[in-house]
């Protein structure tokens, strides 16, 4: 059976995709981060939300 | 996941040389204190962790599984202690046997080398919960809630749910000062224009009008509206396009801007005073700084103290009491502390933002300073610029904060000492320029005009990504944070249900209306329960130690349901209630037997009358028992394996050993008439030392036995019941003949025969003795195998309904229509 943490991490993502402001898109690459790592590193959110805003305004 | 079949122990710590047969049932260790019980429970610790609790965490000071897990006389050759673990995958239901030993403690072999059976002792290695001891459950219901919720959390493996919440707080933290930043470089930027138009507000009207009135000059078109969208000096010919764009009064109110500044630092006067206040604060105590780094210990130590000794410092204190206001003190000084903390930290960001508002007016200077300016002018301007970006740095970091105390108090910009005398210079050289042309100075006006444009444009769109990814982290945070709590919120509702309906079960005589509430809210986990219908109060308020002793083990069992579901499989309980008095414990029997079906609980204890409970009750089989009598430093425990008492006769007798088989025998039937006699309602005259006569018990049983036989008679004689009828017959003829053969023979259990005849009384004489008190016995118990239990009566509503053994193949009603 899936732990608490994965069943908390996967409704996140979830809630993540339905978001207006943030979407599927955010969704999809914070469970590729989230694969990779665990917990993964608050610099690496940053440059990863940084990278998927900077994409949303071109 | 795991079900134990087999312990093999070698020298590993009290224990030189032990085997038990677990055979994946549930089994009792029980013995007196000092016996070796614990021995079993580290070792069983040791095989499925590689860890020893006991040897480990707060209050184990200098012990070590290396120096001190082996036995005492093999304390210099761990390789020697070493334990081995038959284990059944509950699913698979292969077996194999690992085998670990205190040298090579962190790995272990496995033969055969299953991977379903790999896998799930690496489950249990996640799961040191699986092994625990009063102390450790209690600590559920007596800790603060701020501990509850961290022990609780830990239990659960919700520490993680804990990291990343922390993880995404640091992101929306960095994003926010860095949209702080950006914010800052779109207002440099904005006054940076607003200074050379001459204006204090960056209105469409006033921006279109200044640069409409140079535009004119040069018969430029006039822009209808002039926003930071619009190219001020569209169609300007740039007579230097690769060069500085010079402006003369723009320059002019560029190095003023610069010596304003000096003057009134604006922002920064006032955060070096807050800032250099609050260091003030924490030089003048420096326990502070140190209570900092100590509160989470102190936090830990406080909720382990149990007496007047000291988890943290291992000694003893004048009371209870006075331990714990020491350790409050030190938290409440430690609270103060992180206060400090927070109040340093944003102090610190407000001085490092007004440093960068000061480079960005000397990055304006620089570049003039460079054409105009007195000799190295330009070059000592950015050194001090250089200067400040380090002076920034410093503020990172509360230590670093520290280290610039001295530089706060006297001068936090450190402009060079020359530098009134070059500015002074430096205007008075622009001021020498000669005076621009109308129409040089309107293309100078609106190429600088548009330059500053630029950067007020760039800074706004570089403003807008951080704000954006400032908006995307807030809301990751409060999506997480709202996912999280729901999720905490639920699972606390479960466990404080089934918590609830556990402990309703254990005190059903008296708390039968019981309630619990398991309230989570910031980072903390209250406790209230039910007190006789009288209120909500914590749970160590009114309870008295052995109902917070059951509630520790209810809550502890809840939270293993919730966290392993159909996996909690195996438990280890280290003499986990003994404050609980015997009617309890046979409900805990009860409620550990009905409700945990599918879990091997490995149960130590001290108490002789709970161990029988567990066997009486059906928790544990019979053959699922070793008792410990005693322990030596130089053979370790001194037990007796689980071995049928009939078996044990057999065994006494063989050796020719009749006293020895006749006390076994006595024994035996005092203990099990006192089970029965409980079982049956049997009467007993009071003793009030407990001490019952086995005379007494005898007739009691056999008393209560006629009795609801008679009863039955009855019932299935209103209900004409044939098989009913035929069952009680049958069993009523077997009663007659085992009453008539143990009438015969119980002479042969008199203590007085025991101490002053057995010279004479042999093996044959006793062995009829034996058959017949075996054959009374098999009147009250189940002939199934896999039930072995004893009969009792069910009784509902104050009646009693039915004569019946766990498994339900003895069942006689009791009921008449």
């Amino acid at each position: 059976m899936p732990s608490i943490n994965e069943e908390v991490v996967s409704a996140f993502l979830q809630q993540v995709a339905v978001e207006d402001s943030l979407g599927s898109t955010v969704a999809a690459e914070l469970a590729t981060a989230f694969a990779a790592a665990k917990l993964p590193k608050a610099d690496d959110l940053l440059q990863l939300l940084t990278r998927l805003t900077g994409e949303a305004l071109a | 996941m795991i079900r134990v079949e087999a312990l093999r122990i070698r020298e590993f710590r009290g224990i030189r040389d032990l085997d038990l047969t677990l055979s994946g049932k549930s089994f009792v260790v029980w013995g007196p204190n000092g016996s070796g019980k614990s021995g079993v429970v580290d070792a069983l610790e040791f095989a499925l962790t590689g860890h020893v609790s006991r040897l480990e965490g707060a209050g184990s000071g200098l012990l070590s599984l290396q120096r001190h897990g082996p036995h005492v006389h093999r304390r210099d050759d761990p390789a020697a202690a070493e334990v081995a673990v038959t284990v059944c995958e509950a699913a698979s239901g292969k077996t194999a046997v690992l085998t670990r030993n205190v040298k090579t403690a962190k790995t272990f072999t496995l033969e055969p080398d299953v991977p379903e059976i790999r896998a799930a002792i690496e489950r249990v290695q996640q799961h040191p919960e699986l092994t625990l001891s009063r102390r450790e459950i209690i600590k559920f219901i007596l800790a603060e809630p701020g501990k509850r919720a961290e022990e609780v959390q830990a239990l659960l493996k919700l520490d993680r749910l804990g990291d990343l919440r922390s993880v995404l707080r640091t992101l929306q933290t960095r994003a926010s000062s860095d949209h702080k930043s950006a914010v800052e470089q779109v207002n440099s930027a904005q006054n940076q224009l607003m200074r050379h138009l001459d204006i204090n507000a960056l209105l469409v009207s006033r921006v279109t009008g200044e640069i409409n009135q140079r535009r004119a000059v040069l018969s430029l078109p006039l822009l209808e509206a002039a926003t930071i969208e619009t190219p001020f000096a569209e169609g300007v010919d740039r007579p230097q396009p690769d060069g500085v764009s010079f402006n003369k009064a723009s320059a002019l109110k560029d190095v003023d801007a610069l010596r304003q500044a000096l003057t009134i630092p604006p922002g920064l006067s006032g955060a070096v005073f807050r800032l250099l206040s609050a260091l003030a604060e924490l030089d003048a105590d420096p326990t502070i700084l140190t209570a900092l780094k100590h509160r989470e210990l102190v936090t830990s130590g406080l909720a382990q103290v149990t007496g007047s000794y000291c988890p943290l410092c291992e000694k003893e204190w004048a009371s209870e009491d006075d331990l714990r206001r020491h350790l409050s003190d030190k938290l409440e000084r430690s609270e103060g502390a992180a206060r400090l903390e927070r109040i340093l930290r944003t102090e610190a960001q407000q001085v490092a933002l007004a440093c960068k508002q000061f480079r960005s007016l000397i990055e304006m200077v620089v570049p003039l300073a460079k054409s105009y300016g007195p000799g190295d002018s330009s070059a000592q301007l950015r050194l001090w610029a250089e200067d400040l970006v380090e002076f920034e740095g410093q503020f990172t970091s509360i230590e670093g904060a520290r280290g610039q105390g001295a530089r706060l108090r006297s001068d936090p910009v450190a402009a060079p000492q020359s530098l009134p005398s070059i500015l002074s210079q430096l205007s008075a050289a622009i001021e020498a320029i000669p005076d621009q042309s109308v129409t040089a100075e309107a293309t100078s006006f609106l190429i600088v005009a548009e330059e500053r444009r630029r950067s007020v444009r760039l800074a706004r769109e570089v403003e807008a990504k951080k704000g954006a990814v400032h908006a995307a982290a807030k809301t990751l945070y409060s999506v997480y944070c709202a996912t999280a709590d729901k999720a905490l919120t639920d699972l606390y509702e479960a466990v404080q249900a089934e918590f609830g309906t556990y402990y309703r079960e254990i005190n059903s005589d008296d708390e039968s209306e019981f309630k619990a509430q398991l309230e989570p809210s910031a980072g903390k986990l209250d406790l209230r329960v039910d007190f006789y219908g009288l209120g909500m109060f914590p749970p160590n308020a009114f309870h008295s130690e052995g109902h917070q002793d059951g509630m520790g083990l209810c809550l502890y069992l809840a939270l293993m349901r919730q966290m392993l579901g159909s996996g909690f499989t195996f438990a280890v309980l280290d003499d986990v209630v003994m404050s609980v008095d015997g009617s309890h414990r046979k409900q805990l029997c009860n409620l550990l037997r009905d409700r945990f079906p599918g879990v091997q609980f490995v149960i130590t204890t001290h108490d002789p009358v709970w161990a029988q409970q567990m066997m009486s009750t059906g928790l544990v089989a019979r053959a699922s028992q070793a008792r410990f009598h005693s322990w030596t430093v130089d053979d370790g425990p001194v037990y007796e394996p689980a071995t049928e008492v009939w078996d044990a006769i057999a065994t006494d007798l063989e050796k020719d050993d009749v006293p020895a088989a006749a006390a076994r025998l006595r024994r035996a039937l005092e203990s099990t008439l006192s089970d029965l006699a409980g079982n049956l309602k049997g009467l007993v005259a009071f003793r009030p030392e407990g001490n019952y006569d086995f005379g007494d018990l005898l007739s009691a049983v056999m008393g209560a036995h006629s009795k609801w036989f008679g009863v039955a008679a009855k019932a299935a004689n209103s209900w004409n019941d044939s098989q009913a009828k035929q069952v009680i017959a049958e069993l009523k003829a077997a009663r007659g003949a085992a009453v008539i053969a143990q009438a015969e023979e119980s002479w042969a259990i008199n203590k007085a025969v025991h101490y002053n005849e057995w010279a004479s009384f042999s093996k044959a004489d006793f062995e009829p003795v034996v058959d017949a008190w075996r054959q009374f016995l098999n009147l009250f118990s189940c002939s199934n195998v896999d039930c072995e239990g004893r009969i009792y009566l069910v009784v509902s509503s104050g009646r009693e309904e039915a004569l019946r053994c766990r498994c339900g193949k003895y069942n006689l009603n009791l009921r008449s229509k």
